[in-house]
């Protein structure tokens, strides 16, 4: 069993070396999460190919799932995370990162452009040229958090 | 009306139109900005309903504008029924209608006009309105002296200001006869126009001339007959 700690620097160095010290492994590719309360990820881990790679959620444009696939969108490329998209949106700061759509999580401050549409939806063209959609669900929450 | 209203529609999509521009470009110049508050506009769909809304109150108002200034047929002028037949003195010897005279009539009460060479011997029923029986048998023959080529006739129902509601007419090309019988029944309060129109051989081919290319006017009947009646009666059920 392996945990991945989600806190700031010095509480993660803490308990780490505290799990470390009753038996238990930690790491970023951990398959159990251990949240501290008000503490966001500063890094998700992706794969390139086979390769493990940190990416600093500073850095991520987006993150959209597609069937079992969740993938993390950065200017950098694109990178296939182990998290569903319900966990990803506990771990991301929520005033940083804002749910759009059901398979789509989106970094507010890489928005730019919205298109409106006359069918309660968005399209948002990210950075990078990435386009994603505003659903019904998630119109007016989206309005809300842009003054739009 | 169809007209106006398409009219209308076409307006508020184009301001919708023009509106979704503007909204585009308010929101964009807002998150290049950075700006997170300032006053909403509504969405693109919530205006489209309101330019709808509004399209549809201006053609409201407009149909009843003009209806202010041409009202149409009062209600019991529109529901009423009428009935308005022309026959020729051989078509009414050939069929039950010979049951009718042009001298007596049991139940109907005579009276005879005369307009110029036209003589009108009109029966009104005593019984009023009645399904099965004409209200109205009127006997239209000319008098005159003249060679009669062809006939034509228009039979109106009139409102009591004039307006017309419904009627019949031929233009021309009837076989002259004894005479022209009208059959008329109305439901309602109303003037009952009763024309004939009798052609020499040059009135007839003038009115198949201008006809063709003028239309068959009123105008046009009287001032191609060689002589013409008019019978105004109120009808009153």
């Amino acid at each position: 069993m392996k945990i991945r700690v989600i806190a700031d620097a010095a509480q993660r160095a803490e308990i780490e070396a505290w799990l470390r010290e009753k038996g238990v492994d930690t790491g970023d590719d951990g398959e159990l999460l251990l949240t501290c309360p008000g503490a966001w990820a500063d890094r998700l881990m992706g794969r390139d190919g086979g390769n493990l790679v940190p990416i600093p959620t500073a850095a991520l444009i987006g993150v959209e799932s597609c069937g079992h696939e969740v993938t993390a969108r950065t200017a950098d490329g694109v990178f296939r995370l182990q998290e569903r998209l319900v966990q990803l949106e506990r771990m991301l700061d929520p005033e940083k990162f804002m749910r759009v759509s059901s398979s789509a999580i989106i970094a507010r401050d890489r928005v730019r452009r919205i298109t409106p549409t006359l069918f309660q939806k968005f399209i948002l063209t990210m950075e990078g040229g990435w386009t994603v959609d505003v659903t019904r669900s998630y119109y007016q929450i989206f309005r809300d958090a842009f003054g739009i | 009306m169809a007209g106006i209203l398409l009219i209308c529609l076409a307006g508020a999509a184009v301001l919708a139109a023009l509106y979704f521009l503007i909204y585009k470009t308010v929101i964009n110049r807002r998150l290049a900005r950075g700006a997170r508050s300032g006053r909403r506009l509504p969405g693109p769909a919530a205006a489209l309903l309101v330019f709808l809304a509004a399209a549809l109150l201006v053609w409201g108002a407009l149909a009843a504008a003009g209806r202010a200034v041409n009202p149409g047929l009062d209600a019991r002028y529109a529901d009423a029924d009428y009935d308005l037949q022309v026959w020729t003195a051989q078509q009414m010897r050939e069929t039950y209608r010979a049951a009718y005279s042009a001298d007596e009539n049991p139940g109907y009460e005579k009276t005879v006009v005369t307009d110029g060479d036209v003589t009108f011997t009109v029966f009104e029923s005593d019984a009023g309105y009645d399904r099965l029986h004409p209200m109205y048998v009127i006997y239209a023959a000319y008098t005159g002296g003249g060679a009669v080529d062809s006939t034509g006739y228009a039979g109106r129902y009139l409102t009591a200001d004039g307006r017309e509601i419904c009627g019949i007419f031929a233009a021309g090309g009837g076989e002259p006869d004894e005479y022209m019988c009208f059959f008329a029944s109305a439901e309602t309060d109303c003037v009952l126009r009763a024309e004939v129109f009798y052609y020499d051989r040059a009135g007839a081919a003038e009115l198949k001339g201008r006809g063709g290319e003028e239309g068959a006017t009123d105008e046009l009947l009287r001032s191609c007959a060689m002589a013409a009646g008019t019978l105004e009666l109120a009808v009153n059920p």
